[in-house]
């Protein structure tokens, strides 16, 4: 087991953090439109109290207005102003004067309100005087007399204090439960989280404490969200163990298939040391010959099939050209094959052979160039090795769509329709005990897998068994434009 | 060795001779000069001034004594700037000192001692009362029993007994003269406030040819001494005090009502002292300002605990405070003021004789 591969990754984000942040801002961003509120309308309030005790005091002095001859009279009302001293510490100044701007009394010049019509109703405004903010009010009354009407304008001026403080009051007692419902927003949106996070620390802690031989499915019962997280981890962990039984069951394969070669050829030599006759001394050490020979095939179509897999395993793949992998392989084997019978031919798709000298492109697949080799030979090493003598062996590569095919047809005895499926496997042979190894096709059905290419076996037209691989060109589309 | 420490004993008598000049010796430029412009009896006050000075040995205080309305006048007319070489305000007249106030001449002060002054006697943590003094009516003893007279104890009494003695009080009735004395005015307009006596006061006031003075000191010298009978409407301090020194004079109150008046200080927003300031006014308001004023001087403090033994024992429990706060400047209105004081011009034909602040 290789040690587990520690990657560096980005900076972890923490979910709970990010979800608190952004509820947080939420929250924040209402609190802020809740205080704008807030300001707003505590001074509106102050402002609408206060304003009454101007009016109040505004009333009572208008009532106190007379016309005495042609002269108009003022009694200030004691009470008016006691209404006023109800802001308690807030200065006061007032101007009573008629429609004509002329005061009739005044306790401060005050400048009235601009573009100003008499009326009943009053009019309220913010100024600056004596060095301080003041709120002033504007009230008029027509006095009717024998001989002439006048409106009659009482103006109030009042300094803000008991208005600022009652709008702090309003403002602060608004905020800070705004505020306090804020915290409890989020104390309620923490533990929400910490909630819907729970199957996940769930699911941690399973795979955490799990023994590694342990494969049973997770328990969590999980909510929607993340059910599907779980059936993919159950998903993995179902294939994990498929994996591991494949591997345990090849290891135990691998185990029986070695000792059973070594035991034959360990009784070979055997029989022979106990064989008086030469002659039949002779054939023993021939059978053991062979069967070492058998051995060292087997191991090393053990060796290969494991290379090829470790190799799909590591995904050691670069652009090739198939053709010339093609090309390579079969200079080995017909090397080898130079005395026999065997007649081989090649046939390549003209297309291809045109391409190729135009954009080196057609053939072009992704793949690990020392795995395909290694395909290449176990189909053919088949052909031979089944085949008669005289055995006639085509190889041939032509184009489909997106496709390249290899094809090869030999003129054995080929293979059932029926036992075709089965020939994949490891270690199915139709070939007599103690010959085949039954991995040849087992290795080429690896290496079709770690390629996502096709392999088909067929009746090939020399009435042998065509094998067929067919891998995705990676200039499929040009093809299709050409 | 010897010489060293002969020497050395010799450097330590001089340096505990320095010391001595320092503690002893202080230069008079140092002196912070604090201007108090006060309507006050200087004879009144002039004992706190001198343990106050005692205490703060770093502060010169230079007392202006005026009468109410002068005092008004010179602070409306004051320049807006530490120029104006006033630091402290102090008036009996707490309508004038309202008024001084929303102008916006004081500056505020806080600190524990002003926080116990009672709510009537405080305004905007700028104006304090520090003294507890009720109007009074002071007769002459002498004169009241030879006549087999019986002490009026509400003001509609006063008014009957005025209606029905009027040969005897004939020009023997001394008050202040309201267009001149700030204090007076303030006093009988709270009296017009308080009671729908007033007018009905006023006219048996007319009657008997009531007579008025500037200033409460000459007419308790007058009742003392015979030539007046009635002092109405004066200052319970002075009043007290003048008693202490000669029998002659009674001092009576109301049991309907009596108001009670607090003067009041305020610190003048351009005080070239503001500290300095601050202390006299945290001393007058403290504890021990407050024994000062009722052991030492002829007024009585209005911490609850200490005015208690000023005040004569049952007299009564008609106290009724001025309140500061905008109210008082009802009164104050131009328009008013001159109204009012027309109704008491003519009932007392007095024309025209009062002065506006």
């Amino acid at each position: 087991m290789s040690p587990p591969h520690i990657q560096k990754s980005p900076p972890q984000k923490s979910m709970r953090q990010r979800l608190l942040l952004g509820m947080a801002a939420g929250f924040l961003l209402i609190l802020a439109l809740l205080s704008i509120g807030f300001w707003s309308y505590a001074q509106q309030a102050a402002n609408a109290s206060y304003d009454r005790l101007l009016r109040g005091a505004a009333l009572s002095i208008l009532e106190r207005i007379y016309l005495s001859g042609d002269n108009v009279r003022v009694d200030i009302p004691y009470s008016s102003l006691e209404t006023l001293g109800l802001a308690k510490d807030d200065r006061i100044f007032y101007r009573i004067f008629t429609q004509d701007n002329v005061t009739i009394t005044a306790s401060h010049a005050l400048v009235p309100a601009i573009n100003y019509q008499p009326k009943e109703t009053p009019v309220y405004w913010e100024d600056w005087f004596s060095g301080e903010p003041v709120r002033f009010m504007q009230q008029a009354r027509l006095l009717t007399g024998n001989r002439k009407s006048v409106w009659v304008i009482v103006q109030l001026g009042q300094t803000r204090i008991a208005r600022n403080d009652m709008m702090q009051d309003f403002f602060w007692r608004g905020f800070i439960v705004a505020l306090f419902i804020t915290c409890v927003g989020l104390f309620f949106v923490w533990i929400g989280i910490n909630r819907a996070l729970h199957p996940l620390i769930d699911i941690e802690r399973d795979l955490r404490k799990r023994d590694i031989s342990d494969f049973t499915p997770l328990k969590a019962t999980p909510p929607r969200e993340v059910a599907s997280l779980i059936s993919s981890i159950n998903g993995f962990i179902f294939r994990l163990k498929n994996n591991l039984d494949n591997s345990q069951i090849f290891i135990a394969d691998v185990t029986h298939q070695i000792r059973t070669a070594l035991s034959a050829l360990q009784g070979q030599l055997e029989l022979a040391g106990e064989e008086l006759d030469p002659q039949n001394l002779q054939d023993r050490l021939e059978r053991a010959k062979k069967q070492s020979k058998h051995t060292i095939h087997l191991t090393n179509q053990l060796l290969s099939h494991a290379m090829v897999i470790h190799r799909a395993d590591h995904q050691v793949v670069s652009d090739l050209h198939l053709i010339s992998v093609l090309k390579g392989s079969l200079e080995h084997i017909i090397r080898d094959q130079v005395k026999s019978d065997i007649e081989f031919s090649l046939s390549i798709d003209p297309k291809l052979e045109r391409d190729k000298g135009v954009d080196h492109e057609a053939d072009l697949i992704t793949g690990d160039e020392i795995s395909i080799r290694e395909a290449i030979r176990n189909i053919i090493d088949n052909a031979i090795k089944h085949g008669p003598k005289d055995n006639q062996i085509d190889i041939s590569l032509f184009t489909s769509n997106d496709q390249i095919v290899l094809k090869v047809d030999d003129a054995g005895p080929g293979i059932p329709c029926a036992k075709r499926d089965k020939a994949i496997e490891r270690f199915y042979t139709t070939m007599p005990e103690g010959e085949g190894t039954g991995l040849g096709l087992s290795i080429v059905h690896q290496v079709a897998l770690s390629h996502t290419a096709k392999l088909s076996l067929s009746s090939s037209p020399n009435g042998g068994l065509g094998v067929s691989l067919s891998f995705t060109r990676k200039s499929g589309e040009q093809d299709a434009e050409n | 060795m010897q010489k060293t420490k002969s020497g050395s004993s010799t450097l330590w008598l001089l340096s505990l001779l320095m010391l001595i000049c320092v503690l002893t010796n202080r230069p008079a430029s140092a002196q912070t000069k604090l201007h108090i412009h006060s309507a006050t009896d200087t004879t009144a006050i002039q004992n706190l001034i001198a343990r106050f000075e005692e205490l703060n040995r770093d502060i010169d205080v230079i007392y202006h004594e005026y009468n109410t309305n002068h005092l008004f006048d010179t602070l409306m007319r004051a320049p807006r700037s530490p120029d104006a070489k006033i630091d402290l305000v102090i008036s009996s007249a707490m309508d004038l000192q309202v008024k001084l106030v929303n102008e916006g001449l004081a500056s505020p002060y806080q600190s524990d001692a002003t926080s116990s002054v009672p709510g009537w006697a405080s305004w905007r943590d700028e104006l304090y009362g520090f003294t507890y003094e009720p109007l009074v009516l002071a007769y002459n003893r002498q004169a009241f029993e030879n006549n087999a007279l019986k002490l009026p104890s509400s003001h509609s009494d006063l008014a009957d007994l005025l209606g029905s003695n009027t040969e005897t009080f004939s020009g023997k009735v001394g008050t202040y003269d309201i267009n001149r004395a700030g204090s007076g005015y303030l006093f009988i307009t709270q009296d017009a406030i308080q009671s729908d006596q007033v007018f009905r006061l006023m006219e048996a006031l007319s009657r008997s040819q009531t007579r008025t003075y500037c200033c409460s000191s000459d007419i308790l010298d007058l009742v003392t001494e015979g030539k007046l009978i009635l002092g109405y409407n004066l200052i319970g301090s002075y009043a007290l005090e003048k008693q202490k020194q000669d029998e002659r004079l009674g001092v009576s109150l109301f049991q309907d009502y009596t108001i009670v008046l607090a003067r009041t200080a305020f610190i003048y927003k351009f005080a070239p002292n503001q500290a300095a300031a601050e202390r006299f006014l945290e001393f007058l308001l403290s504890r021990q300002g407050q024994s000062e004023i009722a052991s030492n001087s002829a007024l009585i403090p209005i911490a609850p605990e200490l005015r208690q033994s000023s005040l004569p024992e049952n007299w009564t429990s008609a106290y009724l405070p001025i309140k500061l706060g905008i109210g008082l400047l009802a009164y104050q209105d131009g328009m008013k003021r001159k109204h009012f004081l027309d109704i008491w011009n003519n009932a007392l034909r007095l024309q025209n004789k009062y002065t506006t602040p």
